[in-house]
C-alpha cells in the first residue's frame, strides 16, 4: 500500500461523509487488518539483510562517431532478486543456486551450460525440458558462434529459442533477447515489454533495467533492491553514469556485471555492446564495510564488439 | 471531486464492516462498495495441458526393395526398415498423448487397416504384420519370426504425401468432434524412400519420373494446413526424409529428399547398407514443460461501464440494467429473445437488444448461418469452444472474432474481457497502448484497474481504481506459484459475480497460449480463488 492509495481513500470517505448518517464504522490503519474483515495487503516477503552494495561510477562514456546514446542496461549476473529474497547466482546463468542443482533437468550451480551441449541451463530451465528431452534436441556443433552477439549461440536461438540469430532484439520492443530471457519474458513478443502484470506503474521493460523480477510487486519486497541510475551529461555528447545499489555476494569468483549498451545510428540502425566487468573488491574507492564504490572508464570495455541490427 | 463535509466529525469507512452499510443510504447508481480479491495459482504443468504428438512414418514398399533380376533389393527382410521402426517404438517413453500412424507406398498409397492414429503397441503390432506379411524369397535366420514384406510397384511420391494429407486432415475433423474443447497436435512425418519417385519405364535411361514441383507443392499444401482455417487444431507440422540404398546413392533421390525435409522444416539422413538407420537421430519435437505467468485480470461480471458511469449489469449481457428497461429487453435474462445471441451483443450489432421491438421470441433473429455451431448436447445453445465468455456463434457470425481462440488478436487480453471494456479484440488490431480518452492512462492499465477507456477518468465519480499486488510464492522446476491480491474491486450488490483471468503462455519454443478462469462471488467483502477453483 502506498500514500496515494491511502489519498484516494481519503477523498473517497470525504465524499461519502457528507451523507452518511454518522454511523462510525471503524477505521482501518491502511497497514492493519479490521476484525480480520479489513483490507489486507500481501504479506510481506522475507525482509532481506542488507548486503554489502556496490555503486559502479561509468565514466567517460561517448557514442561512436555517427551515433547517438540510445540506453543502458547494467544487469548484475552473480544474484537475482526473487520472492523478496537477494539469492546467490554462482555460475551466473540466471537460475538462483538454491535451484541450480536438479537432476531431472541435469542443472548445476556450477556451470552455466552443465551437460556442455551448446544450449544453456537458462533455456533449459525456462522450457522445462528433462533429460530425456535434451537428447532430441538439434547437436550444436559450434557453440561459440552467436551471429548476433545477444548473448545466446545460433544453436539456441534456431533450435530452442526461435528468436532471430541475426537480430540481438527479435521481437523489436526494445528490450535485447537475453535480457527478456532472464527474466521471463517473451523475446518473440513485442507486447510483453509495456505491460505490468505485477499491476504497478513500473512496465516489464522498466523492470528489466532495474533488475527487478516482473511477477513481483515492489511493495511485497521489505528492502530497497532496485538498482538505482543517475546520468551527468559531460562535454558534448558524453555521459557520466552513476548505478548504485547493486548488492554485492562476494562469491568466490567475484561479482559479475553486465552493461549492455544501445546505441543509435544516425540511419536508425541500434548497435548493441556487451561489456562484463568485475566488481574489483581490491580498488575501493570513499568505500566503507557496506558500500564498495568503483570507477570505470568506459573505454576499458573497448575490447567488446557492436553488432548492429 | 470532494464535496464539502457536513459534518465536523470525520467518519472513515473502509468497507470493514458490510453490515452496517445496509442501514444507510443506499448506493446510487453510480457508486459501487469495494472489496478484496485474493487468488492463488500456480503455473499449468505439461502432464494437465500436453498436446498430442503424432508420428506418420511413410514407408516406400517399391519392387525396388526385394531382389530382383541381378540386382539386390535394397530392404528384402525388411530389416532396415521395420527394425528401425520397431527400435524407435521400444525407445520411447510410456506416454498416452503419443500416437502413429502408417502408411504404405509404391504405385499408390493406402494406411493399412485404415486405422489412423493408434497408441504404440497397437502400433508396433501393426508394424510387425507389415514386416512379416508374406512370404520370403529365401529363407532368412531371423529369430523375431519368419515372413518378409510384400513389396511390389513403382515409387509414387505424390500418392504417398496424398495419404499423408488425407490421414492428417480426418484426424483433425475427428478432433472436431470435441465440442468442449480444441485439442492441438503436432504431426511428425517421417518420409522414408529408398529411391527418386520413379514411376514407370526402363532402367535406367527411360525411366519415367514424377514431377518434382507437383511433389513440392503438394508437400507445401500439406505444411499449410497449419496456417489454414484448421490451424488452431494443429500444433506444428514436420517432415523428416530418410533415404536408403545400397551401396550407390541417386543424386536425384538426394536432391528431391532434402528439398523436402528443407520444406517440412525437418532433417534429411541418408544411409547406405553399412550404416544402421536410426529415427532418434532426427531432431524430433522438444516439448515444453514449463509455462510462464502471463497475466492476470479480475472482472465484475455483473457491472459494466458506460459512458463514465459503472452501473449494474445483473444478467451479464453487456447491457447494463436501466438500459436494458429503457430498450425493452429484460434486465433479468441474458438473452431476451432466446436465439442464443445475448442482449448485449445484439446492440452492438444492430443498436438494439433484439431484432423484434418488443423482444418476443418469435420475432427474434434465427442466426441460420449459426447453424453448425449449435451443441449436439443441447440444440437451444451455442458452443464457447475457446471459453473466452463469448459464444461461438457470437464471435464468429456477429462479432466476427475468432470463435476457436481466446484471444483474436493476440494481444494477451480475452476477448471477451477487452469486448466488455469497448477494447479492440478482433484480429489484426492491438489498442492496448492507446489512450483513446486521453486521462494518461492507457488501455492497457485502465483494463487492470476497472476504469473506463473511453471516458476521461477524472470525471468518473462513485468508483475508485482496482489495485494488483502480486508475489511469487514457490518457483519448482517445472512451475511457479503466486499469489495475487487486488484491493478496491467494486461491488453493487452483494451477489455479485467475479472473474479471474489468468493467462499464460509458453516463452520458449513455441508461443503457446493458455486462459484459465475462475468464478466467485463475495463473502465477507473477500473474493477468494484458488487452485482448484481455476
Amino acid at each position: 500500500m502506498n500514500l496515494r492509495v491511502f489519498n484516494m481513500y481519503i477523498k473517497y470517505i470525504l465524499k461519502r461523509g457528507a451523507r452518511l448518517g454518522g454511523a462510525v464504522v471503524c477505521f482501518c490503519a491502511f497497514l492493519s487488518a479490521c476484525d480480520g474483515r479489513g483490507l489486507e495487503p500481501l504479506e510481506k516477503g522475507v525482509s532481506i539483510e542488507s548486503p554489502k552494495t556496490a555503486m559502479l561510477v561509468i565514466q567517460d562514456y561517448c557514442p561512436q562517431e555517427g551515433h547517438r546514446f540510445g540506453d543502458l542496461w547494467v544487469i548484475a549476473r552473480s544474484y537475482l532478486i526473487e520472492s523478496g529474497q537477494i539469492l546467490r547466482d554462482w555460475d551466473r546463468d540466471g537460475i538462483p543456486d538454491i535451484r541450480d542443482n536438479d537432476p531431472e533437468l541435469g542443472l548445476s550451480a556450477v556451470s552455466m551450460d552443465s551437460n556442455q551441449d551448446g544450449y544453456r541451463d537458462i533455456l533449459i530451465y525456462r522450457a522445462g525440458l528433462t533429460t530425456e528431452s535434451q537428447r532430441n534436441l538439434r547437436l550444436c556443433t559450434d557453440p561459440d558462434i552467436d551471429s548476433d552477439g545477444d548473448g545466446f549461440n545460433d544453436c539456441e536461438e534456431e533450435n530452442l529459442l526461435h528468436t532471430s540469430s541475426t537480430k540481438w532484439d527479435s521481437d523489436l520492443d526494445g528490450v535485447p533477447d537475453a535480457l527478456e530471457v532472464r527474466v521471463g519474458m517473451n523475446p518473440m513478443d513485442g507486447t510483453d515489454a509495456q505491460q505490468s502484470p505485477s499491476g504497478e506503474a513500473f512496465t516489464n521493460a522498466l523492470k528489466v533495467k532495474l533488475n527487478l523480477p516482473i511477477y513481483e510487486s515492489l511493495s511485497t519486497i521489505t528492502a530497497d533492491v532496485a538498482i538505482k541510475y543517475q546520468t551527468s551529461v559531460l562535454l558534448e555528447e558524453c555521459l557520466e553514469f552513476t548505478v548504485d545499489n547493486i548488492a554485492v555476494m562476494e562469491a568466490s569468483n567475484g561479482d559479475l556485471v553486465e552493461l549492455y549498451v544501445v546505441e543509435m545510428r544516425d540511419d536508425g540502425k541500434r548497435s548493441l555492446r556487451i561489456i562484463p566487468i568485475l566488481l574489483d573488491k581490491t580498488q575501493p574507492h570513499e568505500s566503507t564495510p557496506a558500500k564498495m564504490v568503483q570507477e570505470w572508464v568506459y573505454s576499458e570495455g573497448s575490447a567488446a564488439e557492436w553488432y548492429v541490427q | 471531486m470532494v464535496r464539502p463535509v457536513k459534518y465536523l466529525f470525520l467518519i472513515i469507512l473502509v468497507g470493514c464492516s458490510r453490515e452496517s452499510l445496509s442501514e444507510l443510504d443506499s448506493l446510487t447508481e453510480t457508486e459501487a462498495f469495494q472489496a478484496t480479491a485474493r487468488a492463488e495459482f500456480c503455473t499449468l504443468e505439461a502432464e494437465q495441458v500436453k498436446s498430442k504428438l503424432k508420428f506418420v512414418f511413410i514407408v516406400d514398399k517399391s519392387g525396388s526393395n526385394q531382389n530382383g533380376e541381378g540386382r539386390l533389393g535394397t530392404d528384402p527382410q525388411g530389416l532396415r526398415r521395420y527394425n528401425a521402426i520397431i527400435d524407435f517404438l521400444d525407445k520411447a517413453p510410456e506416454d498416452s498423448t503419443v500416437s502413429y500412424a502408417l502408411i504404405n507406398f509404391s504405385t499408390d498409397a493406402s494406411s493399412p487397416g485404415n486405422l489412423g492414429f493408434v497408441d504404440r503397441e497397437e502400433f508396433t503390432t501393426l508394424v510387425k504384420s507389415q514386416k512379416y506379411a508374406g512370404p520370403c524369397n529365401e529363407d532368412p535366420e531371423d529369430p523375431l519370426g519368419p515372413g518378409c514384406p510384400l513389396d511390389a510397384g513403382w515409387t509414387s511420391y505424390l500418392s504417398a504425401l496424398q495419404a499423408a494429407k488425407d490421414l492428417l486432415k480426418d484426424d483433425i475433423l475427428e478432433a472436431k468432434l470435441n465440442e468442449d474443447e480444441i485439442v492441438a497436435s503436432y504431426y511428425v512425418i517421417f518420409h522414408v524412400s529408398d529411391g527418386a519417385p520413379i514411376i514407370g519405364g526402363f532402367p535406367p535411361d527411360s525411366y519415367v519420373y514424377e514431377e518434382t514441383n507437383e511433389i513440392l507443392n503438394r508437400l507445401n499444401s500439406i505444411m499449410a494446413i497449419e496456417d489454414g482455417e484448421d490451424g488452431d487444431y494443429v500444433e506444428a507440422i514436420q517432415l523428416h526424409s530418410l533415404y536408403y540404398f545400397n551401396l550407390e546413392s541417386d543424386p536425384d533421390a538426394i536432391l528431391l529428399m532434402d528439398e523436402m525435409a528443407e520444406r517440412g522444416v525437418g532433417d534429411f539422413i541418408q544411409v547406405n547398407s553399412g550404416q544402421e538407420m536410426d529415427f532418434t537421430k532426427f531432431a524430433l519435437p522438444v516439448r515444453n514443460i514449463r509455462h510462464s505467468l502471463r497475466d492476470v485480470f479480475v472482472d465484475n461480471l455483473n457491472a459494466i461501464w458506460w459512458g463514465g458511469e459503472y452501473l449494474e449489469d445483473s444478467d451479464a449481457d453487456f447491457l447494463p440494467d436501466l438500459i436494458e428497461l429503457s430498450l425493452g429487453s429484460n434486465p433479468l435474462l441474458a438473452d431476451t429473445d432466446e436465439n442464443g445471441v445475448r442482449d448485449g451483443i445484439e446492440y452492438w450489432a444492430i443498436g438494439r437488444p433484439c431484432k423484434d421491438g418488443a423482444c418476443a421470441v418469435s420475432g427474434a433473429e434465427s442466426f441460420l448461418a449459426c447453424a453448425d455451431l449449435v451443441r449436439s448436447t443441447d440444440p437451444t445453445t451455442y458452443g464457447d469452444i475457446d471459453a473466452d465468455g463469448l459464444n461461438d456463434c457470437e464471435e464468429r457470425n456477429v462479432l466476427r472474432s475468432r470463435h476457436t481462440h481466446f484471444d483474436s488478436n493476440e494481444d494477451w487480453i480475452p476477448d471477451g474481457l477487452a469486448f466488455k471494456f469497448g477494447i479492440g479484440f478482433i484480429s489484426g488490431s492491438s489498442e492496448l497502448n492507446l489512450d483513446p480518452d486521453n486521462d494518461q492512462v492507457s488501455n492497457y492499465q485502465e483494463l487492470k484497474a476497472n476504469t473506463p477507456p473511453l471516458f476521461p477518468n477524472g470525471s468518473v465519480i462513485g468508483t475508485i481504481p482496482q489495485e494488483f499486488q502480486m508475489r511469487t510464492t514457490r518457483v519448482e522446476a517445472t512451475k511457479s506459484c503466486y499469489e495475487v491480491s487486488v484491493s478496491n474491486v467494486s461491488f453493487k450488490a452483494e451477489d455479485d459475480l467475479y472473474i479471474l483471468y489468468v493467462l499464460e503462455g509458453t516463452s520458449l519454443i513455441d508461443s503457446k497460449r493458455f486462459l484459465r478462469t475462475a468464478e466467485k462471488s463475495i463473502e465477507k467483502s473477500m473474493i477468494t480463488f484458488t487452485e482448484r477453483d481455476l
